[in-house]
């Protein structure tokens, strides 16, 4: 497993001469959505600091294209509830670690915070994680954080109304059953 | 309307008493109803009206406070810690639908996990709807090799009460032909899908005596004239069963017997009424009618009757005959035998093989089939090849494949537009099947009366000492090897056996606590269901269960009701009960 001196190293490698000084700087600062209250759910655990961060590594994770994206559904939001109502204590402190690595990471890169870095810096910062993450681990090892944040990720926005109808196939009622059916008969995959 | 519990005596008697409003007190209630017979029907829990009642029926997955319903895990712990046992049963889309453990504890010498829901219509609600049929092979089993008692009945007696309740409640499936696996009368059958056809074809081509039917479900696929007048209507495969099904698709009591039994205008149904005991009269030497505890007031009212069903869940009729002690019954009701509340029995599960399947990449299927495929019992049948010496009695599979979605992405690396990509794509294919084993009946696997912890009633509790014993656990070797064996002869990849820690009640079907027999020395029960001591009182959800089979046990506890209606009605006629 690669240590985070080193992994920040390859990041700097792997960029080279490309990247410029972002005008980025606080370009986030507006429009970060703190969560809004839902009922019977629990929410506010991540900080403003936080928010920020995981709302840019959502946008990274499933940015908007064509369809939409994880910020267009709320994903942010979506991930502090979860952090706070259904995730354990272990968890919560796994992905809270797993940001402040993140922040340092990022300061030591360009002296930014994360969400302050260009795009590219951060898909830079991201695959590192992501290599990490998903390396050989010990099956008693604690999840990754990286891997809980990309798990959040896409729970909260294939289970959001926008991305099972729009990326995916939903039907609550599919009418009788069929078993047999060649895929374009579909389109897509099911979201249920 | 004065309400019943200030009414007169005379208001307080009717004909017939049914205690408890799931599948089986469903069916005898509309039995009773239709025989003409004024029928009480006492529910402990809540009121629940079909349709209306189902609270999530139209929810989508972001309705719900987190994501799909999930319930977050300090409420899990507080009031779910024993019913989340299953892995499927604690969700907001249908926890309102199981009992509160800190409300309705148990203890457990040995792990028992009792899952079970305090509402009209009970489990009918939340049920499997898996519905096979006995067999002489099963019915004959205890007595062909001295295992507890000779079941009073065979075959030939309960098959065309089978025929009965699969025509009104309509059973999906497909005629086999197998002698221990009985046709029954079956609506068209569900699908199979393109993997599932393929498992067929190599199962059978490699093991000869083995047979891949598609499961039989107590689901509407072409509904009856009668079942649309009750207004039921076909499944509409969203498999979200559970939460209530407001077309009727399956079979409940909401959705089907209740309502007939209330068109008869012969039925009173009271909620929020625990029956906690049924009062003897040692001088006529039957129940005269029984003792109700009221959920809210917890005021004590007696109601009357001839003929007194007993259809609370298996352990809980059990345990009101063991709250009815007299002078005459001091062990419990019906208790001479001391059989009461032994031969705890479920089908042992979570034991078989998962695999990996290339291909197919172009077939998919329409809709969420909420059945599986079913591979009917192979070992201990009449063909000699089947004999093992290592278990006596066997199993049964139930599975199926399916595409992967967006889950499987949690697990592989990458971000970004392309695993947005990968979102919209079917995943491969994957392939389960689990068994479902026989349980044999032994006395000491019981349940006791517990006075020392009560419920939130203030009633006492279950005591369970239930185990699986050498039996179910050579059975179950041979269940994943098999299973193993079946996967790899149709060519599926990473086939990959399990066994998971099992707890009996985990198969949710508890059986045999009350159970039937030839001789009143050693059995609770007659091959009616009447108890051998008082036989104006009839027991006809699990408890009756002599030995459990390895097949899903509802259709045979309908069947057995719908018989036991029948006669009650006519001893009833005839002046007997």
């Amino acid at each position: 497993m690669m240590d985070r001196r080193e992994l920040l190293h390859r990041a700097s490698m792997m960029l080279g001469g490309f990247i410029t000084a972002s005008a980025a700087s606080g370009i986030l600062a507006g429009c970060i959505a703190m969560p809004e209250p839902v009922a019977g759910a629990k929410s506010g655990f991540l900080t403003l600091e936080e928010m920020t961060t995981i709302t840019a590594m959502a946008d990274q994770i499933l940015p908007k294209t064509d369809t939409p994206g994880a910020l267009d559904v709320g994903v942010p939001a979506f991930i502090d509830r979860m952090l706070a109502g259904y995730y354990t204590d272990k968890e919560r402190g796994i992905v809270r670690a797993g940001l402040v690595a993140v922040s340092t990471d990022a300061a030591e890169f360009r002296g930014k915070s994360f969400a302050a870095l260009t795009s590219e810096e951060q898909v830079t910062l991201m695959k590192a994680y992501d290599q990490e993450a998903y390396s050989p681990r010990a099956a008693t090892a604690d999840p990754h954080y990286f891997r809980l944040i990309k798990e959040l990720t896409l729970l909260g926005f294939c289970t959001s109304k926008v991305g099972a109808t729009t990326l995916m196939r939903y039907e609550q009622t599919p009418g009788p059953f069929k078993g047999d059916v060649p895929v374009s008969a579909i389109g897509k995959v099911w979201a249920t | 309307m004065t309400p019943l519990d200030q009414a007169s005596r005379e208001e307080r008697t009717f004909d017939a008493i049914v205690v408890g409003s799931g599948l089986t007190g469903g069916w005898a209630a509309m039995d009773l109803c239709q025989k003409g017979l004024k029928t009480l029907v006492l529910e402990r829990g809540r009121k629940v009206e079909h349709g209306k009642d189902y609270t999530t029926f139209a929810k989508d997955p972001w309705d719900f406070r987190y994501p799909g319903g999930r319930t977050p895990l300090d409420e899990v712990e507080k009031h779910y810690f024993k019913q989340q046992r299953t892995g499927y049963t604690v969700n907001d889309q249908w926890n309102h639908w199981f009992v509160k453990d800190d409300e309705h504890p148990y203890t457990e010498v040995n792990r028992f996990d009792w899952i079970r829901g305090y509402h009209v219509g009970g489990r009918s609600i939340t049920w499997g709807r898996q519905s096979y049929r006995h067999s002489d092979l099963d019915f004959e089993a205890n007595a062909k090799e001295g295992v507890g008692v000779d079941w009073p009945i065979r075959y030939a007696d309960v098959a065309p009460w089978y025929d009965y309740v699969e025509r009104w409640m309509g059973v999906s499936g497909n005629k086999e032909g197998l002698p221990h696996l009985p046709d029954g009368i079956f609506q068209p059958p569900m699908d199979f899908n393109a993997v599932e056809k393929t498992l067929k074809a190599k199962v059978e081509g490699n093991f000869p005596e083995r047979r891949i039917t598609i499961g039989r479900t107590a689901h509407l696929t072409k509904p009856t004239e009668e079942q649309m007048k009750l207004g039921r209507g076909t499944c509409q495969s969203r498999n979200l069963c559970m939460r209530g099904c407001a077309f009727g698709a399956y079979m409940s009591s909401n959705g089907a017997t209740l309502i007939a039994a209330d068109h008869t205008g012969n039925m009173t149904l009271q909620p929020d009424s625990i029956v906690t005991e049924i009062i003897f009269d040692a001088k006529l030497n039957k129940a005269t009618g029984v003792r109700v505890q009221d959920a809210h007031t917890k005021t004590t009212t007696e109601y009357y009757a001839k003929v007194i069903f007993l259809c609370a869940s298996t352990l809980n009729s059990t345990w009101l005959m063991m709250n009815s002690k007299s002078d005459r019954f001091p062990n419990g009701f019906g208790n001479d035998s001391d059989e009461l509340g032994r031969n705890v029995m479920d089908h042992h599960l979570g034991v078989g093989a998962q695999a990996d399947v290339e291909g197919y990449e172009d077939r998919y299927y329409s809709g969420r089939r909420p059945n599986g495929i079913y591979i009917p019992r192979f070992r201990n049948i009449a063909d000699n090849r089947s004999k093992r010496n290592d278990f006596t009695r066997g199993y049964g599979y139930q599975g199926g494949a399916s595409r992967t979605g967006w889950q499987r992405l949690v697990a592989e690396m990458g971000f970004g537009k392309e695993l947005k990509d990968d979102i919209s794509e079917p995943g491969p294919w994957t392939i389960g099947i689990g068994g479902f084993g026989e349980m044999l009946p032994y006395r000491d696997n019981r349940v006791t009366m517990n006075n020392d912890v009560k419920d939130v009633d203030g009633l006492p509790t279950l005591k369970f000492d239930v185990t699986i014993r050498q039996n179910e656990l050579n059975m179950r070797k041979d269940m994943q090897a098999s299973a193993e064996e079946m996967l790899s002869a149709a060519g599926f990849k990473n086939v990959k056996g399990f066994d998971r820690p099992y707890g009996p009640g985990l198969g949710i079907h508890e059986m045999g606590t009350a159970r039937m027999g030839r001789d009143p020395k050693t059995s609770v029960l007659n091959g009616w269901g009447q108890v051998h001591a008082a036989t104006n009182v009839y027991v006809t959800d699990g408890s009756f269960m002599t030995s459990a089979a390895c097949v899903n046990p509802s259709l045979t506890y309908l069947a057995i009701t719908a018989r036991a209606a029948d006669h009650a009605a006519n001893a009833l006629k005839r002046g007997e009960l």
